[in-house]
């Protein structure tokens, strides 16, 4: 499944990449970030800011946006796991 | 009791902080490369959707070809006259010692823009090697700024355009009255005006530079009665569909986007 799911994010955000359309790389980051493909979507996040640049104004601070989007929802998803796997617990207690 | 942190956790942070700043240290030669890759592939992709254009519509493009001709016309009859106008006024400012000091533009062509880009920018074909710097202003052409040289490579740079999101600047709604505009995204900006300031659909925004320049131009008034201001609804003087080349003024970027 997790095999899959990485070719298929891969795939996307290739396509995304060659053919201008950026918001499917991005979405890309967020599906393999949500799906535990951390290392998937922290590569693709820093590929994502390398051909795009940084934003301008004050968000260009950030450096490199996507790659922060992409470790901030990694950590989501851990942080919603345990919460998910807690309440599991307890009812079964 | 504190938790420790373990000692993989701890590894991957290191592994990570150490990739982030490499890749911070070869941002802009990364960035060079990967676009020399995309390049190729984007150019592929634009033949393919060329090629399966319809044929059939030949009648109607004979009729805009004819509309268009007849437009060109009439816009080079203008064009003389601004030409003359244009001459005058870098005659006088050089007499007057305020020529332009930048040297000859250098012309670029457009690689990307948006919606292929996000953020509001443009990637050019030209870098450091031809002279381009940081802070640049970048003009459509006839003295229609659009944006300024953000980030410049060795052969690619980056345009921010004055509509990008964030960005704000300082304009002279038609030569007379300063403004604050600030940019909306896709070409479009606003600025907010006091409901008495006299403005019209097609008024100009000039740059506030020396060298006479349009950066924006009024497309709407948003003027709700009883509020003491109204909103302008401005576009950028070009369509950023029509930009195939640009102009890069080297030295004469008074904004730091």
């Amino acid at each position: 499944m997790n095999k899959a799911l990485a070719w298929t994010s891969a795939l996307s955000a290739a396509f995304g990449f060659a053919f201008g359309w950026w918001p499917l790389v991005a979405l890309s980051i967020a599906l393999s970030a949500l799906s535990g493909l951390w290392p998937l979507a922290v590569a693709l996040g820093i590929l994502f800011d390398l051909v795009y640049g940084a934003p301008p104004g004050a968000p260009a601070l950030l450096s490199f946006p996507a790659t922060l989007a992409a470790v901030l929802l990694s950590f989501l998803r851990v942080f919603m796991l345990r919460y998910l796997r807690a309440g599991e617990r307890e009812l079964r207690i | 009791m504190r938790r420790r942190l373990s000692p993989r956790a701890a590894l991957l942070a290191l592994v990570l902080l150490t990739v982030f700043g490499v890749v911070l240290a070869v941002r802009s030669p990364a960035s060079e490369f990967l676009w020399k890759g995309i390049t190729p592939l984007r150019s592929l992709g634009k033949v393919t959707a060329a090629l399966s254009l319809p044929f059939e519509d030949t009648a109607a493009l004979v009729a805009e070809n004819a509309k268009l001709s007849a437009e060109l016309f009439e816009l080079r009859a203008r064009l003389a006259d601004r030409d003359a106008l244009s001459a005058e006024n870098i005659e006088l400012k050089q007499m007057l010692g305020r020529g332009d000091a930048g040297g000859d533009p250098i012309l670029a062509v457009v690689l990307a823009r948006p919606p292929a880009l996000p953020y509001d920018t443009l990637l050019l074909d030209v870098g450091r090697s031809r002279g381009v710097a940081e802070g640049d202003l970048v003009s459509a052409g006839e003295g229609a700024f659009i944006g300024t040289i953000t980030e410049a490579g060795s052969s690619f740079s980056r345009v921010t355009l004055f509509s990008s999101a964030s960005v704000q600047m300082e304009g002279m709604l038609e030569g007379s009255v300063a403004i604050a505009v600030e940019g909306e995204g896709n070409g479009a900006l606003s600025a907010e005006v006091p409901a008495t300031l006299p403005a019209r659909v097609g008024d100009t925004v000039l740059f506030p530079s020396i060298h006479t320049g349009v950066a924006a131009v009024v497309s709407a008034i948003d003027a709700p009665e009883g509020s003491s201001f109204k909103r302008l609804h401005l576009h950028l003087p070009v369509p950023l569909s029509s930009l195939r080349t640009v102009e890069i003024l080297r030295g004469q970027g008074s904004i730091s986007l």
